[in-house]
């Protein structure tokens, strides 16, 4: 009994489109991992793999066992990769020869044992296809993976050949994603009619053209946390748990919902005061990860005095019972910008005495969506400007900062409260809980103050700041958030905690002792930690509180706690490459200062199109060429055969060619009804081509009828059809 | 039904309405998950515009199959408001004039139909210029007074698919199909034993000879006949003078019972019961006495197999009693309770019956000798051959004369074939 071969669900054509696919799909795994000879073996392998699975499959290699082999593979690929490098069986190998070739046995054992148990799965299940889009996906993400978290900079391979050439790499690795999510869709596809596949692979090209076209400029917003709410995304997660929860603990609410594609940046200012009246006690105990949130550009050198740029978002300034909120009644904190600058210039209310500060211009690009504008503390005017890269920055704008340029020993003698601060002003920068031990704290520790300085309050203030430094451990590991009071909880207890708790509890011990003092929270940029030019990147893990005291006729003063205890982590070096990167970006140089900056390659699409042209004019050619010569072969001497078979190129040219398994008397029979002359004319080659030598009259018959069946064709197709026919130029590869 | 049944109830309802298959909706939540894990939580370029590809894509198939499956609908019109009457045989291929559209130029789409109801029926879609002509093949005699098939466009990636569902009435009649020549052939060989011939009993001596044909034993041939004339002439028993008397037949409907109903009607349209038959099948209100009747009975049984053999007792008393001396049974090539009633009715006959069935199996599986078996899949050989010998030993049981046809050769079983499947 003969057994028929087991249905393949797909044609041997879409089998070899898979296996490129799966080749592909290796090569690019094994770029980052293995030696050129693995990436070639691995590649290979799984290209062989898949077509020896269909092999198989129509063989009924039993599921279960095919899978077992490749577990088997894959355990051989480990021990023999290893057993290639232990033994001492091929000594004579040098050491180079011996890593190459362990690197090609295991890759190759691996990838294609991998792919062969794949491939059995799928044509098993089509579920598992889901699989293998996966692994081809994965495969390309897993190479690319080091631009995630907004490196661009990363992989240097891509990125530095896309910068050099004035092509932002997002676009490359958008494109790679396209084409590996097309080529893993193929590995979906089942048997099909040619036509059909062909029709729906090109609207597969259209679609993922239509995806790229349209989402190569979309900004990616991706959600950073940093554990104090800065971020758009927080903000919204805040509002979102405040709505169902304590409504009571809202501030103004809501983040602003950027206009990003306008180019210009920048906010639609409604937002403000950003909903911080969030208990800020609840943030992650871990640290966040050290994503890019935003780049700073300054246009003058500026050198910090404590090695710190404090980079303010907003201020805490209203005590509400439990701690410091943003202040909503639109009286105090004026001196702090919190909307986005659209079409004009924003400027804070004149607090700060400028004789005291130096002016500091730069420029702010945010990649991170934030709810209020983030500038260099303390920003005093806000300017719109163009968004150089809409794709990148989320928002730009320019900043004047005022930065102390004057020592604080200078400032020594001066009181904190203005004078001429109205009692309600007075009383919502000194409000302190109703706890006497905060006053009890702060007079012992002032019961030491030189008596030169007891009545100063920057003195007052320092003290206060030595302690908390001195007795104070920094740590995310408590929260005291349940607390009622958490920097009470903080403060009393084992004086354990983060910059939150260490903000609020000096800013209260100040409080208590007639400072006016309220916190600020943005970002804390060490100097030390970051490269050497005009721009700083800003990142996550650098987020921060920090309380603010304000001196009587100069304004309000950064005045950061630096705990001598922590057990946290120093944090990462920030990239320079991805820093000064990123700053020419913002520039406006496209190719992020790798590229002579007058570069302004463009993909070459007529080029590429031009060639496609000519590959497809060439391979047009080359049809018809073969196509010409066998209809002339029979003038030029090709005998019975070529005659019969130029005629049948004509029926194969309008799909009238024989079928599989189709004798040539029943393909001659079922064209009769078209071609009454070609049974009679395929009798007669039979005879000729089987029957040996035959007279010449019989070869005269066989050319009448050959010119006969071609009229008779001729008459019985419709013009179009015909034309189809003779524009065809590979009919001919189907005649048999 | 509970709550949690009638929630779990519309929840399929729901899902159903969905074009998306299993595959797809893997496919659609793990991009939608790598792309708001990857994508967009840690701004993957490469993720993120492939997930859009792939859930693109999804949409695009999702969307081109709803479309189609409108577009199908409303082509479909009036053509399954047609009453559709047909007559055929099992396994004759049936075009229903149902004609569909091909969406030859729509891409990602492609259609697919079965049948519901009734079971049984193979129909398949032949191309016919831009259209699909829906031809059926039966496999099992009956009467279909209605169809309800179940039309799926599907996407070429397998990712969405949704099914239309339709009714159309019919009057359908499905005959069981004629057995071939090679048949006649099988109950040649059986001639000594009552069944070689509709006109006459060939119980004399090899007198007789005709032209040898296919399966004739070779010891019968006249060598010396052949080495004058080169032709293969073959001796043959003389036959009888007396003409074979009328038999009764009996149909019993069961299981795997359509190779012998096609058995049946061989006997019918041949004659080989005899020139005035009584014939019955279970479910038929009477006795056939001409083969049209009698057929109709062996397709209307195909409704009563859970009875087989229930009408044995009417058989005996709607039967003259000398008839009864030659019974056919004609039986299904399954067990069941039939196989107790026939034992119990075969013990009441003046003379032992003959019981005929007949299989469709493969007699011979292939050869998966070696290491094959280790690793090959069996082939989907039905196993119901390997219960014949013991079907074969409980029918000899009831002390009647069985013989097995098997249907696709026209050859007899014998022990030697018996052994062999005991063996399986």
């Amino acid at each position: 009994m003969k057994r028929t071969l087991r249905p393949g669900r797909e044609s041997a054509g879409i089998a070899r489109m898979q296996a490129l696919v799966y080749g592909l799909a290796a090569a690019l795994y094994l770029a980052r991992i293995a030696t050129p000879v693995g990436l070639a073996a691995g590649a290979a392998c799984a290209a062989i793999a898949v077509l020896l699975a269909r092999f198989m499959w129509r063989r009924h290699l039993k599921v279960g066992v095919g899978v077992a082999i490749a577990a088997v593979g894959g355990v051989a690929a480990t021990l023999f990769g290893d057993w290639f490098l232990d033994t001492s069986l091929f000594s004579s190998l040098s050491a180079r020869t011996t890593i190459v070739a362990a690197d090609a046995l295991y890759f190759g054992l691996l990838c294609g044992s991998v792919t062969f148990g794949l491939r059995l799965l799928a044509a098993w299940r089509q579920i598992f296809s889901v699989l293998e889009v996966a692994l081809v996906v994965g495969s390309a993400a897993y190479t690319f993976l080091d631009h995630r978290n907004l490196n661009i900079h990363r992989p240097r391979f891509l990125a530095d050949w896309a910068l050099s050439q004035g092509i932002d790499p997002a676009l490359i690795l958008q494109g790679l994603g396209v084409i590996t999510a097309l080529m893993a869709i193929v590995l979906l596809v089942r048997a099909q009619r040619l036509s059909k596949l062909l029709i729906s692979l090109f609207a597969l090209l259209i679609v993922g053209g239509a995806v790229y076209w349209f989402s190569k400029d979309v900004l990616i917003e991706m959600e950073v946390v940093t554990g104090l709410g800065l971020t758009d995304q927080e903000q919204k997660d805040k509002d979102k748990g405040k709505s169902e929860g304590d409504k009571g603990e809202d501030g103004k609410g809501g983040g602003s919902e950027k206009d990003k594609g306008d180019g210009k940046g920048g906010s639609d200012g409604k937002g403000g005061g950003g909903g911080s009246g969030k208990n800020p006690f609840g943030g992650s105990s871990q640290q966040p990860p050290p994503h890019p949130v935003a780049v700073a550009v300054f246009h003058d050198d500026l050198e910090s005095k404590n090695g710190i740029l404090y980079f303010r978002q907003q201020v805490l300034s209203h005590y509400d019972g439990n701690h410091l909120v943003v202040d909503d009644s639109g009286d105090y904190d004026k001196d702090v910008l919190t909307e986005f600058p659209q079409t004009q210039t924003l400027a804070a209310a004149p607090v700060q005495r400028e004789a005291f500060f130096t002016r500091v211009p730069t420029s702010m690009y945010l990649l991170v969506d934030h709810p209020q504008p983030l500038a260099l503390s303390s920003s005093v005017q806000l300017t719109p400007t163009e968004n150089p890269n809409p794709s990148r920055f989320v928002a730009a704008y320019g900043v004047i900062s005022l930065v102390l340029s004057t020592d604080y020993r200078r400032l020594v003698g001066r009181g904190s409260v203005d004078p001429e601060w109205s009692p309600e002003r007075v009383e919502h920068y000194l409000k302190t809980p109703d706890d006497p031990r905060y006053a009890a704290l702060a007079e012992e520790i002032l019961r030491d103050i030189d008596p030169r300085f007891a009545g100063d309050d920057l003195m007052k203030a320092l003290m206060i700041k030595r302690y908390l430094e001195v007795e104070g451990f920094y740590t995310r590991t408590v929260k005291y958030k349940s607390d009622e009071d958490p920097a009470a909880a903080f403060l009393f207890g084992d004086k354990r905690g983060y910059c939150v708790h260490f903000a609020h509890s000096a800013a209260h011990l100040f409080r208590s002792q007639g400072i006016a003092a309220r916190v600020a929270i943005g970002y804390a940029v060490d100097t030390n930690a970051r490269g050497e030019g005009s721009s700083v990147l800003i990142l996550a893990d650098r987020a921060h509180a920090w309380p603010e005291i304000h001196i009587a006729g100069v304004g309000w003063l950064p005045f950061d706690i630096y705990p001598q205890r922590s057990d946290e982590k120093p944090p990462q070096l920030v990239e320079r490459s991805l820093e000064s990167m990123l700053g020419e970006m913002a520039r406006g140089d496209k190719t992020g200062g790798i590229g002579d900056g007058d570069s302004d390659w463009a993909m070459p699409w007529a080029t590429i199109g031009w060639s496609i042209l000519a590959i497809f004019g060439l391979v047009l050619l080359v049809g018809y060429v073969v196509r010409g010569l066998r209809l002339l072969r029979p003038a030029l001497g090709g005998g019975h055969a070529a005659a019969f078979v130029a005629l049948l190129d004509g029926f194969s040219a309008v799909g009238l060619q024989r079928a599989t398994d189709e004798t040539r008397e029943r393909h001659a029979q079922r064209l009769a009804a078209l071609v009454p002359s070609l049974p009679p004319l395929t009798q007669l080659h039979l005879r000729l081509a089987l029957g040996g030598p035959a007279p010449a009259e019989l070869h005269a018959e066989l050319r009448r009828l050959c010119a006969a069946s071609r009229a008779e064709f001729r008459g019985a197709l419709p013009i179009w059809r015909r034309a189809v026919g003779i524009l065809n130029p590979y009919g001919w590869v189907r005649t048999r | 039904m509970s709550r949690a049944r009638r929630t779990l109830h519309w929840a399929r309802r729901l899902v159903g309405y969905l074009p998306l298959s299993w595959a797809g909706l893997a496919v659609g939540l793990g991009a939608a998950f790598t792309l708001s894990r990857y994508g967009l939580d840690q701004a993957d370029f490469t993720l993120r515009a492939g997930c859009f590809v792939v859930l693109a894509v999804l949409g695009c198939a999702m969307l081109f199959v709803l479309l189609g499956a409108l577009v199908f609908n409303l082509s479909l019109g009036q053509a399954l408001k047609r009453h559709l009457e047909h007559d055929l045989d099992v396994g004759a291929d049936l075009s229903t004039g149902l004609r569909i559209p091909r969406f030859k130029w729509w891409p990602f789409i492609d259609i697919s139909l079965e049948w519901l109801d009734p079971p049984g029926f193979e129909p398949r879609l032949v191309v016919d210029g831009g259209q699909y002509v829906e031809q059926v093949t039966a496999v099992e005699r009956g009467r279909i007074f209605g169809i309800t098939r179940r039309f799926t466009i599907r996407d070429v990636f397998g990712l969405s698919a949704f099914s239309l569902i339709k009714h159309q009435t019919a009057a359908i009649r499905v005959a069981p199909a004629m057995g071939d020549t090679e048949l006649a052939v099988a109950l040649r060989h059986s001639s000594g034993d009552g069944y070689s011939h509709p006109s006459g009993k060939p119980v004399g001596e090899m007198i007789e000879m005709r032209r040898y044909s296919a399966g004739d034993p070779l010891r019968f041939v006249l060598w010396k006949a052949y080495a004058r004339t080169r032709k293969l002439l073959v001796r043959t028993p003389e036959r009888a003078l007396m003409p074979q008397p009328s038999a009764v037949g009996y149909f019993v409907a069961g299981e795997r019972d359509e190779p012998t109903a096609s058995t049946t009607r061989y006997f019918l349209e041949r004659g080989l019961l005899g020139q005035s038959f009584s014939f019955v099948a279970d479910g038929a209100p009477g006795i056939a006495t001409n083969t049209a009747d009698a057929l109709e009975a062996v397709i209307d049984s195909v409704h009563h197999r859970a009875h087989g053999g229930e009408g044995l007792d009417r058989l005996a008393a709607a039967v003259d009693p000398r008839q009864l001396g030659h019974c056919v049974f004609f039986v299904p090539a399954s067990d069941g309770p039939w196989l107790d009633r026939l034992a119990a009715f075969s013990r009441t006959l003046p003379a032992p019956p003959s019981i005929v069935l007949a299989v469709d199996d493969e007699l011979e599986p292939p050869s998966r000798g070696g290491t094959r078996r280790w690793w090959q899949e069996a082939p989907t050989v039905s196993r119901e051959l390997s219960k014949l010998p013991a079907l074969y030993d409980r029918l000899r049981a009831t002390g009647g004369e069985v013989r097995i046809v098997h249907r696709p050769t026209g050859r007899l079983i014998g022990p030697v074939e018996l052994d062999a499947l005991r063996r399986l």
